[in-house]
């Protein structure tokens, strides 16, 4: 499996838009990456919306659904998680809070 | 590319307001990206491509640091209200703001549009406002003169002043209501449902 690239803007916002949902909102100031990303994946679990887990994985990796699913369990995660470090989910939630993100309109 | 970030002058300076205003509140969530490249190309004076392949956080650092040296340094308060009622007049068009800013300064001063462009945004806004408020007063001195400032009250069978609205800007700020002691034979008697706790208290 490739290092995962930090996404530009663009890219960045639509991971949001795919675990906007399953981001847990009672964050600490010095909350631990690992832990919140582990509380996304129990989220998209309990959802019942593992397609997210995968678009999220395809953003990061620009890799295609199939590839992704050649990936056992446990590589999933390890590339879910090494792709949200990467990216700094924790200050992109943050970034998109601040911006009122979720309360606009699509274009 | 050059990371050290010029103050912008007035013209730059309204052209990055106007763009700033729709990153943080009316561009819609595809616009925001797209809004934050050119935001950052015109202050490093760069093609958009070069934030478009840049990591996301190194962009909003940009961002954050482009917006922080065009604060302007005073605490303005023609900045300090936004009329977000304010409806769309026939007559807008995308960049109006720099014209309106142009015309106001030209008329009044009679600067050419070379040195209203290339002012200092502290004095361009410190200006401004002395000549919105100028302009307010004397609108306020003829309508005290004009009969329609004197309505005629029922009630007292008097015609009373009704003074010309300010702008919000130009109002003395809400201060915090005074705090009192309340005699306590004029407090509730009986059981207080507080608003905002589910517990009941019993007096």
């Amino acid at each position: 499996m490739q290092t995962p690239q930090p996404l530009n803007l663009t890219e960045a916002l639509k991971l949001y838009d795919v675990l906007a949902i399953h981001l847990p909102e009672d964050i600490d100031a010095g909350a631990d990456t690992l832990a919140f990303i582990g509380k996304v994946v129990d989220n998209i679990i309990k959802s019942g919306k593992p397609r997210d887990f995968i678009t999220a994985i395809e953003i990061m990796y620009k890799i295609s659904v199939n590839d992704i699913l050649k990936l056992s369990k446990d590589e999933a995660i390890i590339a879910f998680a090494q792709g949200l470090i990467e990216n700094k989910i924790l200050d992109l939630h943050d970034f998109c809070k601040r911006l009122n993100y979720h309360a606009r309109t699509r274009s | 590319m050059n990371t050290e970030i010029q103050r912008a002058k007035l013209r730059k300076w309204l052209e990055l307001e106007d763009i700033r205003d729709r990153i943080f509140t009316t561009a819609s969530r595809d616009n925001i990206a797209s809004e934050v490249y050119l935001y950052l190309s015109i202050v490093f004076n760069v093609d958009t491509t070069v934030f478009e392949v840049a990591p996301w956080y190194e962009t909003i650092e940009y961002l954050l640091q482009a917006l922080r040296v065009n604060t302007p340094s005073k605490k303005f308060p023609i900045l300090t209200t936004r009329d977000n009622n304010r409806t769309q007049e026939s007559w807008e068009y995308e960049g109006r703001t720099w014209y309106l800013w142009a015309n106001i300064f030209a008329k009044n001063y009679g600067w050419t549009l070379e040195y209203i462009a290339d002012l200092d945004v502290d004095e361009a806004l410190g200006l401004m406002e002395e000549i919105m408020v100028e302009d307010q007063l004397r609108r306020e001195w003829e309508w005290s003169l004009n009969e329609i400032a004197y309505p005629y009250n029922p009630a007292t069978k008097k015609t009373e002043f009704k003074p010309l609205p300010r702008p919000q800007w130009m109002n003395p700020p809400i201060s915090k209501p005074k705090v009192m002691k309340i005699p306590k034979d004029m407090l509730p008697i009986g059981v207080i449902l507080r608003a905002d706790s589910p517990t009941i208290e019993s007096n």
